[in-house]
């Protein structure tokens, strides 16, 4: 009977708790997310069976000697897996729209407000009882206005280690809800005239530009913002690798195999940071309503600061391809082609919008150094 | 530390943020605009294939060739061979 006894002790059934079984339907959700409307599923679904395999009672995946407790303090608590997933993307990203039209940096910069913004919000929402943000949780929470997934972990990772779950899983279905976000937004801020702007075809790049692009970044960066090496530095060795033409195995593998891999593998341990206690409060509530504003501001002031080039440029800028400037590659800049292309079906404005897109990436990789270098 | 003083250092950051974020960006686009002033652009059809393959040209121009050249005779082996088992 003893024995019995023992072994029903160590069922899931008798051991569940409530937060237990809440964070199990969290993880659930985001799996439907992933599978069934197609949300950012290479993270999501990862995200969401770390989450179920993390709030699994006596299963110890957590705990010291668990496998996502490993994953997560190896790849994630380092900064490694979204550095190493940066350096991915730099491989995956074509500078050739931005060294084409240079002026777009300022629609990648401008985007940038709303993190700044966002500070702001995360701070008076220690107003309202039940929120304790520090101006270090404020700032890893106001990252997520960058719309870039691996810079919002590695500022996250490094600020507010505890809120990580909560800021990954929120940036990472605002990217998702892109094409729905923006549109209202760009909207509303541009007449019908605006958004019908055609605009100069891009000059050609030349080979050596593309190359000495990503050395250029990364000595900026050394001389004045050091903070930001980690993430500019692997970005740019991946876009070398891309662009040099003489290591196209490492290239590829960057792009493909070595991404992939981590990305499984980042998946699991954010999810792992979904367990009950983190992430079930009204916190995390606040995180998801500030990542939608940070996202939100982003955008418009990407808009708005394209606006204002346009009265001054000698070329014409159509201000849609300011929403842009947030990150979230190619995302945002197939969002400004289609309501472009609502406007004027002959209006392609998709290579115009990289230019801001991969402007962003830059941005919020310079607006992370700098709350780094601030705040950390 | 209390809310005005915390939006205080908020809005400090977010005057030196946009700032900086702005700075190095606009140095970046001076540096871009100062490439493509001083490298000169590709000339047309000269990626890869000469900078590598500059000293055996013959080997270069077979190899260029051989596609067509080997179409050319598997075409006629064909033809030959129809005519064969006719």
């Amino acid at each position: 009977m003893d024995g019995l006894t023992k072994l029903w002790m160590d069922t899931g059934i008798a051991n569940f708790g409530l937060p237990d079984l809440v964070m199990i339907a969290v993880g659930c959700l985001l799996l439907y997310l992933a599978i069934a409307r197609k949300f950012e599923p290479l993270l999501l679904l990862p995200i969401g069976f770390g989450a179920i395999l993390a709030n699994i009672p006596n299963a110890g995946f957590n705990d010291e000697g668990g496998m996502l407790y490993y994953v997560y303090h190896v790849g994630i608590e380092t900064g490694v897996f979204p550095l190493i997933i940066f350096m991915g993307v730099g491989a995956l990203t074509d500078f050739g729209a931005l060294i084409a039209n240079p002026k777009v940096l300022f629609l990648g910069a401008a985007a940038q407000f709303g993190i700044f913004a966002t500070l702001f919000g995360a701070i008076l929402l220690n107003l309202i009882p039940g929120f304790e943000f520090s101006l270090q949780d404020a700032s890893a929470i106001a990252i997520i206005g960058g719309a870039d997934g691996p810079t919002a972990i590695f500022l996250a990772s490094k600020l507010a280690p505890d809120l990580l779950g909560a800021i990954a899983v929120a940036a990472y279905s605002y990217m998702a809800l892109v094409p729905i976000i923006q549109p209202p937004i760009m909207r509303a801020l541009t007449t019908q005239e605006e958004r019908e702007i055609k605009m100069e075809q891009l000059r050609p790049v030349s080979k050596k530009e593309k190359i000495i692009f990503p050395l250029a970044v990364l000595l900026l960066t050394i001389l004045f913002l050091p903070a930001a090496t980690p993430l500019v530095g692997m970005f740019c060795l991946g876009n070398l690798m891309r662009e040099s033409g003489v290591v196209e195995r490492l290239s590829s593998t960057a792009q493909n195999e070595l991404i992939n891999i981590v990305t499984i593998f980042l998946g699991l341990g954010v999810g792992s940071k979904l367990s009950a206690d983190k992430f079930l409060n009204i916190e995390t509530l606040g995180i998801l309503a500030l990542g939608a504003i940070a996202f939100s501001i982003g955008t418009a002031s990407g808009v708005i600061m394209a606006k204002i080039m346009g009265r001054f440029s000698k070329s014409p800028i159509n201000p849609l391809i300011g929403a842009a400037g947030v990150s979230a590659v190619p995302m945002a800049a197939r969002v400004a082609n289609k309501v472009g292309l609502e406007a004027n079906p002959h209006n392609f404005l998709l290579m115009h919008a990289m230019g801001p897109n991969v402007a962003g990436v830059l941005g919020s990789a310079v607006a992370a150094g700098v709350l780094l270098a601030l705040v950390g | 530390m209390d809310v005005t003083e915390s939006l205080f250092r908020a809005l400090t950051l977010l005057g030196l943020g946009m700032t900086f974020v702005f700075l190095f960006l606009g140095l970046l686009m001076i540096a871009v605009n100062l490439m493509a002033k001083y490298i000169p652009a590709d000339e047309p059809a000269v990626k890869r294939s000469v900078v590598p393959r500059k000293q055996p040209s013959t080997v270069s121009s077979e190899s260029e060739i051989n596609p067509k050249l080997i179409a050319a005779i598997s075409s006629a082996v064909q033809q030959y061979r129809k005519t064969e088992a006719a």
